[in-house]
Formats: C-alpha cells, structure tokens, sequence
C-alpha cells in the first residue's frame, strides 16, 4: 500500500502532463498576442516638414494632413496640436465660424490653442512635437504629449460665431 | 408502401437510418437518440415547455437568427473584399448589381439587429423565469459568454461597410477599449492593428467577423445546447418551492 504523500507515477505523469500541456498554451498565447500586435513601422513615424514658423497666423489655424494635426500660434511660439480627440479618437475639425476646434462625435469644444471648453472631454488637445530645421517647422507625429488637465483658459478668444456642431450633442 | 418506408427498408436505408420502424413511441424515442441532428433535443420533454407562454421561444429565435445569419453572410463573403479600395464598393455592388444582394444584405442586417434584441429578450426572459438558479448555473455562464460573442459579432460587422459611420463608430469604439485599466491600450492596439483605423483594422475585423468569433459561437451554441437538454427534465428551485 502507498502512501498518501508519496508520489505516484500516475501522479508524476499527470502533472507533467499538466505542466506541459501549460507551457503550450502560456507560448501559444504569447506568441499569438505578439504576432497580432501592430508593428512600430505601422506608427507615424515619418518627420512632417511643414511652413516656416513665421507663416502660421496670429488668427485661425493651419491643418496639416501628414502629421494629423494644426499649427496654431501661442504668442512668439508655434504649436502643434494633434486632431485625434481625447475624448474617444475621433478628427476634431477647426470650425471658421465661431474659430473653435468643436469635435462631430460627442461635441467636445477647444479653443483655438486646443484647451478644453465644452463636452466630454477629459483633457486639452494632445501636442505634437516640433522642432526647426532650416527655418521650417517639422513636426514628428510619433512624439506626442497628453494634453494638460481641465483648467482656465490662457487665451480670451470667446466664439466668434454660430458653432459648426448642433447643440445637444 | 411510400416511397420513405421503401428506403428505410433498404440495405442503404437501414445502414443511415438505424431505427427505421417508428411504431410506438419508444420507437421514436430511440430514432431521436441516434439521430446526430435530433440528439441535441430532450427525448421526452414535460409538455409546458413546448407552450409559447414557458419561453416565448426566444432561445430558438435566437438560433434560427443565427443560421439565417451564417447563411446569408456566406452569400455576401462571395461579393465581398475586406480591403480600404474594395470593400465600399463591394457593397455598392451587392445592393445595385448583384441579383436579390440587396434582399440577402437585408436579411443579414435585420437578423443581426433582432438577434442582438432576440438574445437580450431570451436573458431577460429567463432571468424573471428564475430559470438560472440550481440546476442550471452554469448555463447562464455559457449564456452569458454567448452574449459576448453576439456583441462582439455586431460590433465586428459593423465596420465592414466601411463608410463614414462605420469608421468612427469603430474609432469610438476601439478608443473606449483604451480607457480599461492596464490591458486596455494593448487590446486597442491589438484591435486596431496600427495608429489609427486602416486597413490592418479592416481584415483584422473581417476574420474575426466571418471566422474566429462564428467558429467560436457554434462551439459554445452546441455546449449551450446540450446543457439545457441534460438539464431539462430536472427540477428547478423554482418549481420546488411551487410544489411545497
């Protein structure tokens, strides 16, 4: 007769088993989960050169297309502001009318240096990195900041019209 | 002798049908136990559960929704490309050119939209039928999971139009992925394959649609199935308390 805390061979072969059987599927998970995970040359990576810090207007903004986002002027400097909205991702477009960036999706409304207004929005519009390389901004839609908390804004711009989007979104 | 009772007394018919004579009900009792098709439904069954009033049939609607859905989004993967340059086009083409496209994509729209509601109904319904409790935990588990997978098919269908609405209700949809805690970066990313909706999006949600998530479904349907007919003949709380 056995013993209750002895290890049988049954017992041994199971686990092994087990263990075995586990390895399989932690590897297979892995491997599955990394094979599905984009790849870094799927990112924006690619330097958007853009206009000459000068050219940006002191009013309204400039759209750049290749690097998702505006310029827009903030006293001496030029930033840039990515579209994608904090809120849930969706392109906040610039509407001239009332020169605010007023998103489509579930109405979050910013001013034009992209600080929070209205809507659902937890934070101010994301940036987007800069620098100047020959007298021209280029902008690098990889690095982006998060944009600051909910707070007073820095600029007194109140709308200058009807907004683009209809109320009660 | 018709023609039915002449195959069934064949060499070929008594080696596919193994109880050919269906005289008494045992007979029929064991003609159903060996039928593959038929096995997935109690023998016997109490005769208030055959009463529209016991279920509303919602689980059976929900099953009928789902066949006519994978038979009609087998016609439409004919038509179909899952790639940015094709696939709006592609439905442009099922719903003007193709001869009954836009009737078979009706039938795929309407019955994903009622088997969503079909699915939430047969919850609810048997949620106030109590009908969850001891025997059948475990089937509200399994029922639960295949609330997941209706959804989940849903949400995965519906980018596939790739139109405007389509694209930022995926955007919107993906970016809620993000704000869970932890893992919800990474399931976004994995979801979306890239930066932003694209094509990486597109065939990702297509194999999911039409492959991964169906696949998964008639697995855990059969299970669901097959619990519910193991569990039929058994008493619930329910039915114990009404007999106190």
């Amino acid at each position: 007769m056995t013993h209750n805390n002895e290890l049988s061979r049954r017992k041994f072969l199971t686990r092994m088993w087990a263990a075995g059987g586990g390895l399989m599927a932690a590897a297979g998970a892995w491997t599955g989960w990394d094979l599905l995970r984009p790849s870094a040359a799927s990112s924006l990576t690619a330097q958007v050169k853009t206009l000459p810090p000068q050219a940006v207007p002191a009013t309204g903004v400039v759209e750049i297309k290749a690097a998702r986002g505006y310029l827009t002027r903030e006293g001496d400097q030029v930033i840039a502001l990515s579209w994608k909205c904090p809120h849930l991702g969706c392109r906040v477009p610039w509407c001239e009318s009332s020169q605010e960036f007023e998103c489509p999706c579930h109405g979050s409304v910013f001013n034009r240096l992209g600080e929070y207004r209205a809507g659902p929005s937890p934070r101010n519009m994301d940036r987007l990195a800069t620098t100047v390389v020959d007298g021209s901004l280029v902008i690098d839609p990889g690095n982006v900041t998060p944009g600051g908390p909910l707070g007073p804004e820095t600029i007194d711009e109140p709308p200058a019209g009807p907004r683009c989007i209809g109320e009660g979104h | 002798m018709t023609i039915g009772k002449r195959f069934r007394a064949s060499t070929l018919g008594r080696s596919v049908i193994r109880n050919p004579n269906r005289v008494t009900t045992r007979d029929r009792a064991a003609g159903h136990w060996s039928n593959f098709f038929l096995h997935i439904y109690p023998v016997k069954i109490r005769r208030k559960e055959i009463y529209f009033r016991y279920s509303w049939f919602l689980g059976v609607a929900s099953l009928a929704l789902f066949g006519s859905l994978v038979v009609s989004g087998i016609y439409l993967m004919f038509f179909y490309v899952p790639s940015p340059t094709t696939a709006y086009g592609n439905i442009q083409f099922i719903q003007t050119q193709v001869p009954f496209g836009q009737y078979i994509r009706n039938v795929h729209r309407w019955s994903a939209h009622f088997m969503v509601l079909a699915v939430a109904a047969h919850m609810a319904r048997v949620f106030y039928r109590g009908a969850y409790k001891s025997p059948r935990e475990f089937n509200w588990v399994i029922g639960v999971v295949l609330l997941v997978l209706t959804l989940l098919l849903s949400f995965t269908g519906y980018l596939l139009p790739w139109d405007q609405l389509a694209y930022w209700a995926v955007t919107v949809g993906t970016s809620m992925a993000a704000y869970v805690p932890i893992i919800g970066e990474q399931v976004s990313n994995v979801l979306i394959g890239g930066q932003e909706v694209g094509s990486a999006t597109l065939i990702r949600f297509y194999v999911l649609h039409v492959a991964l998530l169906p696949t998964v479904g008639v697995v855990v349907i059969a299970l669901h199935l097959w619990r519910w007919r193991k569990d039929s003949m058994l008493d619930t709380e329910h039915d114990q308390q009404e007999a106190m």
